[in-house]
């Protein structure tokens, strides 16, 4: 393949979830001929099972296609894929800083909603050319006119050209096609420059170590050449260079405009960031490329294998996800409730589910995870300040001066009439009002500043139940603020579980703390004795109830045939003892270290 | 049934598992014809029955053929109760068949019983109690009442009760039936004494029986077997047997599981000879531990029973005692 600038198109796609961004881009691979149709499966740039599964890409990808358009020239086709969730918006700002252009992909059926404007902000900042696509245009409650009249007034993009596809059918496709060709520019950068590559994924290979996703942004790299990390300052000798077209394709040397993927034998995803700059040691840039982030994770929470003896398996398949996800992070800790473990940390919760759920399926280990949390700012009397990511390490109140917790500034897209119980939800949860604006005749933006716990605290589900659904979100990270904050503990049996304690708001901390011990009421079995379940704040009970004691758990009838049935019953028992944690003399399932997170107000009994 | 090649004497025979009663005279004969070389000299021989179906012919055919024992299946003795229920009797045919035994000399019959009905008080469960008692039975089995999704119950949105309710209700069924002497001496089934079911003892003594029809289920040599369940390939004369082969610690844990459900309870001392080992050693702290909460009890210094509680609770005391025993 030569290299000439001028046919290279580096483009994403940006869409909500659900939209079909995923379905789109496999139209496109398929359209112009980079993958055989044998080897098509339903989405192929979302390569992880569990993506496909929740229909959601979490990694990124890229892939090189070559497309001949209608003037006859072969254009090289860079696309570059982006995680659709607000957890990852840092990791799509990445990879959309290595593109020219994006498609917009909006639901024929559903029109904007607020994550589709976070993103093509995230285009506007990196000064992208927008195509506006309407997608899903087979569906018979599409409304092409009222989608384009939304992209209009609520995005500003003039939709004149805004192209109408199916991703489904194939439908259109082939001019989106050619609109790439003649709206989206070639890349600008120059050769002749030293090398500033930006790095916008990463994933670990046992042979070749880190591989990294890169967009030459100016220079050229080759194999042999000795390589800096800007941010993480290492040196490195690059061992190989390729495309994926998706299959990999070696090259000798990547250009300015080029999208590629560079080993050098990176033994650490750490070392090689989303949004870090790669040059020439010999010949180095002057300075890096804009918008790097260091790692920040958001939320923690403690890691437990269930059964204690699966510690080691449980660090060596934390240390492989880590490979390929320099978001996660992990540093043992020790519980008395649960044992050995690790404290992680994560981008969002969506983040921390998927990782449990990584743990679970591909490496077959069952997990306690404790009550999230995110990091607190304590300040000490003595003057000092610590960060604490683990409730249960708070010291004692007659040590500390204050505590400070993240908030983050929250942005709702909805239906206007849905204002009211909106804006109630968010001062219910501590939010500062910042704004409120039309977005068109029907829906509305409204800006909060709130607790990032508060969030945390299955927020987005009663925004979706308040709404009916039609509610979106989107948040960033603004501020520490201070606030009036106690730990709340969680006594099993008389004893304080650390697992199950938690930050609290003081004025809401007996509710919180009545629905925790209700819930967790709920969750743990009962046993041969009554076990009480007590909400504690500095020592202090401040609400109690009591699991009683087994009464009635008996197969009514056994005779002739029920005998081998009961046996199996007995069976899938055991099998659901082995997924709760003995604590004490009490079985403790998952659930109930959950239970902080997903109270319920409703509940009304004892 | 020769297909079995019975060489033993049985003990009991016991037809029920479906309601033979319904089978119309002529069919019935046939039956006990067919029945009749291998009940010979049984002890017990019961039949199941519904009281509507249950007519003085059939009673006086089920006597000339030496049946011993029946089982009604009464449910409930409130009208209003029966009629939600779907059946066809009312308490007054109830009445009827058992003053028909009794002219028969048929003396030794149980009551069935549906317990935690939807809309049955206290006080009602009391009334029935009292409404079987005065039919002078010699056995009563309780059975709570199972809600499963594609019954009528189970549309209608019926839950079961709360397991402490289901408790009281078992409590007030048992404190009822010990002031009239009966002995609760399995989990669902009280009876006079000479009068325990001996064809169910023997389930739950984990000894052999042989079963035929469809779905039967027999425990012989080291298999539990059981035929197949479909009515139209049963009628096709295809006999597919499912079987379990017991292996390695099953048969234990079987007689474990079984013998607690019992008044008799689990005697260490046969159970060490059968298995080498004494099972209240090798787990004392666990049993101690039921005991102190009310659960087991140890008679004799060697035979481990359940209390009330503990019969109440007995899949939560089985599988805390031999969870290690379980596959």
């Amino acid at each position: 393949m030569d290299y000439d600038k001028s046919k290279i198109r580096n483009f994403s796609i940006v869409a909500h979830i659900d939209h079909g961004k995923s379905t789109l881009a496999d139209r496109i691979l398929e359209q112009t001929g980079a993958v055989a149709p044998r080897d098509m499966k339903e989405q192929l740039l979302d390569t992880m099972d569990l993506e496909r599964e929740r229909g959601i890409t979490i990694k990124l990808n890229a892939v090189t296609l070559s497309y001949k358009a209608d003037d006859g020239e072969t254009y090289i086709f860079n696309l570059i894929d982006t995680p659709g969730h607000v957890d990852f918006s840092y990791e799509v700002s990445r990879s959309l800083a290595a593109c020219e252009g994006a498609l917009l992909v909006v639901d024929a059926t559903q029109g904007v909603e607020a994550q589709t404007l976070a993103n093509v902000y995230l285009c506007v900042d990196n000064n992208l050319e927008i195509i506006p696509v309407i997608n899903k245009i087979d569906l018979p409650s599409a409304d092409v006119d009222r989608v384009k009249k939304d992209i209009e007034t609520r995005v500003g993009i003039d939709c004149t050209n805004a192209l109408e596809v199916s991703a489904k059918t194939g439908q259109n496709v082939h001019q989106l096609l050619e609109a790439i060709v003649h709206d989206i520019p070639a890349p600008g950068g120059e050769e002749s420059k030293p090398l500033k590559a930006l790095v916008f994924d990463s994933y670990y290979d046992a042979y070749r170590g880190a591989v990294i996703l890169i967009r030459i942004m100016d220079g050229s790299v080759s194999v042999g050449d000795e390589i800096y990390l800007m941010g993480s300052k290492k040196v490195y000798k690059v061992t190989e260079l390729g495309i994926r077209t998706p299959d990999e394709v070696k090259q000798e040397t990547l250009y300015a405009g080029e999208v590629g993927y560079l080993c050098a034998q990176i033994k650490d995803v750490k070392d090689v960031r989303p949004g870090e700059t790669v040059t020439l040691l010999s010949n180095q840039a002057t300075e890096p490329l804009p918008g790097y982030k260091p790692l920040t994770p958001m939320v923690y929470c403690g890691l437990y294998p269930v059964d204690s003896k699966d510690y080691q398996a449980l660090k060596d398949a934390l240390e492989k996800l880590a490979l390929n996800d320099a978001s996660l992070t992990y540093a043992p800790e020790t519980s008395q409730a649960l044992g050995f473990g690790f404290r992680c940390g994560f981008l969002g919760l969506l983040h921390m589910d998927i990782i449990q759920e990584r743990l679970e399926r591909e490496y077959n280990l069952d997990l306690i995870l404790s009550a999230p949390s995110v990091i607190y700012h304590v300040l000490l009397t003595n003057g000092e300040m610590m960060e604490l990511d683990n409730p249960c390490l708070l010291p004692d109140m007659s040590r500390v001066k204050e505590i400070e917790e993240p908030y983050v500034k929250a942005s709702i897209m909805t239906p206007s009439e849905y204002i009211g119980p909106i804006m109630e939800l968010c001062q219910d949860r501590r939010g500062i009002y910042l704004d409120l604006e039309y977005f068109d005749d029907t829906r509305m933006i409204i800006t909060y500043e709130l607790p990032l716990a508060e969030i945390i605290y299955n927020f987005f589900d009663k925004l979706k139940s308040c709404t009916k659904g039609y509610a979106s979100l989107d948040y960033e990270y603004s501020s520490y603020k201070k606030g009036d904050l106690v730990k709340l503990d969680i006594l099993l049996n008389g004893q304080v579980v650390d697992a199950l304690s938690s930050i609290v708001y003081r004025p809401d901390s007996y509710n919180r703390g009545l629905g925790i011990i209700r819930k967790i009421k709920k969750v743990i079995p009962r046993h041969q004795f009554e076990i009480p379940v007590q909400a504690a704040i500095g020592g202090k009970i401040i609400a109690r109830v009591d699991i009683k004691a087994v009464r009635k758990d008996v197969l009514a009838k056994c005779y002739g045939g029920d005998i081998t049935r009961k046996k199996k019953l007995l069976e899938k028992q055991k099998e659901g003892k082995k997924r709760m944690k003995k604590i004490g003399s009490i079985e403790v399932p998952q659930e109930a270290f959950m239970s902080i997170l997903s109270i319920d107000d409703q509940d009304d009994e004892d | 049934m020769a297909s079995f090649h019975i060489t033993e004497k049985l003990k009991t025979i016991y037809v029920g598992g479906g309601t033979p009663s319904c089978l119309k005279k002529a069919q019935l004969e046939r039956l006990l014809k067919i029945l009749q070389p291998f009940s010979l000299g049984v002890k017990e021989y019961t039949f199941e029955a519904n009281p509507e179906s249950l007519d003085k012919d059939k009673i006086e055919l089920l006597r000339k053929f030496g049946v011993n024992r029946i089982s009604l299946g009464v449910q409930s003795t409130n009208d209003e109760i029966l009629k939600s229920l779907n059946r066809k009797h009312n308490f007054d045919t109830v009445k009827e068949v058992v003053k028909n035994l009794n002219d028969f000399g048929l003396v030794n019959y149980s009551f069935d019983l549906i317990l935690d009905l939807p809309g049955v008080s206290d006080e009602m469960l009391k009334e029935d109690i009292n409404n079987l008692l005065a039919l002078k039975p010699k056995h009563i089995s309780c059975y709570s009442l199972e809600v499963h999704e594609n019954t009528v119950f189970g549309k209608r949105g019926v839950k079961e009760v709360d397991e402490d309710t289901s408790y009281h209700h078992y409590e007030i069924v048992n404190e009822i039936l010990e002031k009239h002497h009966f002995i609760h001496y399995e989990v669902s089934n009280w009876g006079k004494r000479g009068y325990f079911s001996r064809h169910n003892l023997v389930y739950w003594d984990n000894c052999h029986y042989f079963a035929a029809g469809i779905s039967a289920s027999s425990y012989i040599g080291k298999v539990r077997s059981k035929n197949i369940s479909s009515l139209s390939e049963y009628n096709a004369g295809i006999f597919k047997y499912e079987e379990e082969k017991l292996v390695a610690n099953d048969e234990m844990v079987y007689e474990i599981m079984m013998k607690l459900r019992t008044y008799k309870g689990l005697d260490d001392l046969k159970f060490s000879k059968k298995y080498g080992f004494s099972f209240i050693d090798s787990r004392i702290d666990r049993i101690n531990e039921f005991m102190k909460n009310g659960y087991l009890e140890i008679k004799d210094d060697h035979v481990l029973v359940t209390t009330f509680l503990g019969s109440m609770s007995l899949n939560y005391v089985i599988l805390n005692l031999i969870e290690e025993y379980l596959k």
